[in-house]
């Protein structure tokens, strides 16, 4: 008799969402869908609204990461005041992002390693969930708990110094940022901030590695597992620089396939719609983005930590690019397709985060006085950047009242739609074949699927964060076999 | 002369989602109020590195807005969660009590002062009814702070206040 299973909500995921893992006859998993099931119109939101406003009006979508969408809606409204495309600011400006959005990137890809992933990696997804959670590692390992707090304070200090505040920060302005570094924080988080040498850049350089190193030496003992959960081929989207550089905060648009070819090449980040298109489906409220050319069925593609690394050619911090070079030797310079490995990747860009902010608290631009740039207005803005989970697009349009008349947000987690949906379906192939009875570890083994993708579904539904979990077990004729919840 | 506590009001919430940006509100009013000893922090959500803070004070005060069925406002004392409720970038403020216990190894006197909120949507401002309860909950912890007893938070904590 065939089955239906509903896995709604997922306990360390952010957002609210359900999954549903479809059996036959025999047992056998045919189908798993991600389910995305609130939907709050935040484009319409915005509508209406002073474009100047929208970079931090959109920080109201959620307070999960209110400095990606900052950073975007500012870029775009670069364009607008005639400030570039990414381009055209004053070195302070552009460097004060930038460092704004590596604290983002080290705080955001900390908390993800150590608080929701390393749980599963140190005590494996069979184990108890008491203990499977960072209270279990804080008792175990409390001194890479307490390095974790402060590479996460730290982060979070470099966003106050650099966003102006901790809630609904200004730091980015239309054409530029409202203020510099001064030479007080500067020393502070070169030296340590409130002296605390602890809380120094070094020492996140430092603390990087070994978080790498940490991961790197689990590999080894746990191969089959990292290599072989959720793993499929895939196309890999992300921005790079020009000459093929990771960059974070800004690039063109390339893509590659399967086999590391290219099929999206460099395209300008304003030509966007001529690479993307966005696909409906009546049973969730997050669309399917997909390569236009390709169309929905080939084109759908993978973002963040390790499509970014499958599609840049080098990074540009040298401790990083040494990791980089040991990454991509694991598969032979071909892509990397293997889910769990997005832990690889973002400690590898965690390491390039802490490299990043030491380089740029080191450059005396920061301390310049030329803010913001204006230049000729018009009546579109495209601002893209590469968030924590993956690509961030802004776009907008204003009248000449300088009021948004449209709004499109398309969210590094709708982005890895399509890929998330294949992760839960590879996790519930392994686990839940030939069941009839839902486990735990069963249930976890599709949280570290979504897990690995560092979803944040609340924004991608522009709904506020509410992810419990429930599994219902269906039959072939619907009728509900086992159902089982927790954090509801 | 005896020092006062070294205490910290931490409001935390989205103020661009109406009654949610209580908890801020709240810690903004604090704030201007400059007590001696009180220090506020505000943020969209708590996080791990909150361990960090409390562990620097005497006492802590949560701050945040509920839908629960509470009469205005509703002040507890809060205890340590090892039950760790954790999404992507949250934590609850049990939890953070608890991290701070087990990574400092101190557990400050700790309370929760809930503002109810009527409504939740993206949009600027509280409604008025959240305005109201926040204000008397500020006039009520202000009250407290000032007399700067950690006794007078525990008697209060115990009864039902409205």
């Amino acid at each position: 008799m065939a089955q239906k299973i509903t896995i709604e909500p997922v306990t360390r995921v952010e957002g609210h969402g359900k999954v549903t893992i479809h059996l036959d006859d025999n047992h056998q998993v045919t189908e798993s869908r991600l389910h995305i099931v609130e939907f709050r119109g935040f484009e319409r939101f915005v509508c209406g609204r002073p474009f100047w406003e929208a970079p931090v009006l959109v920080q109201r979508l959620c307070g999960i990461c209110p400095v990606s969408h900052h950073l975007a809606a500012a870029k775009a409204m670069d364009m607008l005041v005639g400030a570039g495309d990414g381009n055209g600011l004053t070195p302070v400006a552009e460097k004060m992002r930038r460092l704004m959005h590596y604290g983002q990137i080290f705080q955001s890809h900390v908390l993800h390693f150590f608080h929701l992933a390393s749980p599963d990696l140190l005590f494996g997804m069979d184990a108890d969930p008491e203990r499977r959670n960072v209270i279990g590692v804080i008792l175990e390992h409390p001194d890479l708990a307490k390095q974790a707090v402060l590479m996460r304070k730290y982060g979070q200090e470099i966003i106050a110094a650099t966003a102006g505040k901790k809630i609904h920060g200004t730091g980015a302005v239309p054409g530029g940022i409202n203020k510099n570094l001064s030479l007080e924080d500067r020393d502070a988080f070169l030296n340590g901030i409130n002296g605390n040498p602890d809380l120094s850049a070094d020492k996140m350089i430092e603390w990087s590695e070994a978080a790498l190193a940490l991961l790197l030496d689990y590999h080894s003992s746990h191969t089959d597992f990292l290599d072989g959960f959720a793993t499929f081929p895939s196309n890999h989207l992300s921005l790079v620089r020009p000459d093929g550089a990771l960059d974070l905060y800004h690039g063109v648009i390339r893509a590659v396939d399967p086999e590391g070819k290219r099929i999206v090449n460099d395209v300008d980040s304003r030509d966007y719609l001529d690479v993307v298109e966005e696909e409906v489906r009546s049973w969730s409220y997050m669309k399917f983005p997909y390569i236009k050319k390709l169309g929905p069925k080939e084109g759908w593609y993978r973002v963040g930590p390790l499509a970014r690394l499958n599609v840049c050619d080098f990074i540009p911090s040298p401790k990083a690019q040494a990791a980089f070079e040991q990454f991509r030797a694991y598969t032979k310079g071909k892509p990397n397709h293997m889910s769990m490995h997005y832990h690889w990747a973002r400690l590898i860009e965690t390491l390039h985060a802490a490299e990043m902010m030491k380089e740029l608290l080191l450059d005396p631009d920061l301390q310049g006085t030329n803010l913001v740039t204006k230049g000729e207005r018009c009546g579109e803005g495209i601002g893209l950047l590469e968030a924590p989970r993956g690509t961030l697009f802004h776009h907008y349009r204003v009248n000449e009242q300088d009021l948004i008349t449209m709004c499109n947000l398309i969210v590094s987690t709708t982005n890895n739609n399509e890929p998330m949906n294949r992760a839960v379906n590879a996790a519930a192939v392994a686990q839940m074949t030939g069941k009839a009875e839902i486990t735990e570890p069963m249930m976890n083994a599709v949280e570290v699927a979504i897990r690995a993708y560092d979803p944040c579904l609340s924004c991608a539904t522009h709904a506020m964060g509410q992810m419990p979990l429930e599994v219902t077990l269906y039959d072939a004729a619907g009728a509900v076999v086992d159902q089982q919840r927790k954090g509801m | 002369m005896k020092s006062p506590p070294s205490v910290l009001v931490y409001g935390f919430g989205n103020p661009g989602r109406e009654d949610d940006g209580a908890g801020v509100a709240l810690a903004e009013r604090i704030r201007a109020a400059a007590l001696p000893g009180v220090t506020t922090d505000s943020n969209y959500q708590l996080n791990v590195e909150d361990a960090l803070l409390l562990s620097e004070h005497d006492l802590v005060i949560f701050a945040d807005a509920t839908r629960n069925p509470v009469d205005g406002f509703r002040f507890s004392r809060l205890e340590p969660d090892p039950s760790v409720s954790f999404t992507t970038h949250a934590m609850s403020p049990g939890s953070v009590l608890a991290l701070c216990t087990q990574l400092y190894g101190k557990t400050p006197p700790a309370y929760m002062l809930e503002i109810a909120g009527v409504s939740f949507e993206l949009r600027e401002g509280m409604t008025a009814e959240g305005e109201k309860n926040a204000l008397a909950a500020g006039r009520f912890l202000k009250g407290l702070l000032e007399r700067a007893d950690i006794a007078d938070f525990e008697a209060v904590a115990s009864l039902p206040l409205r």
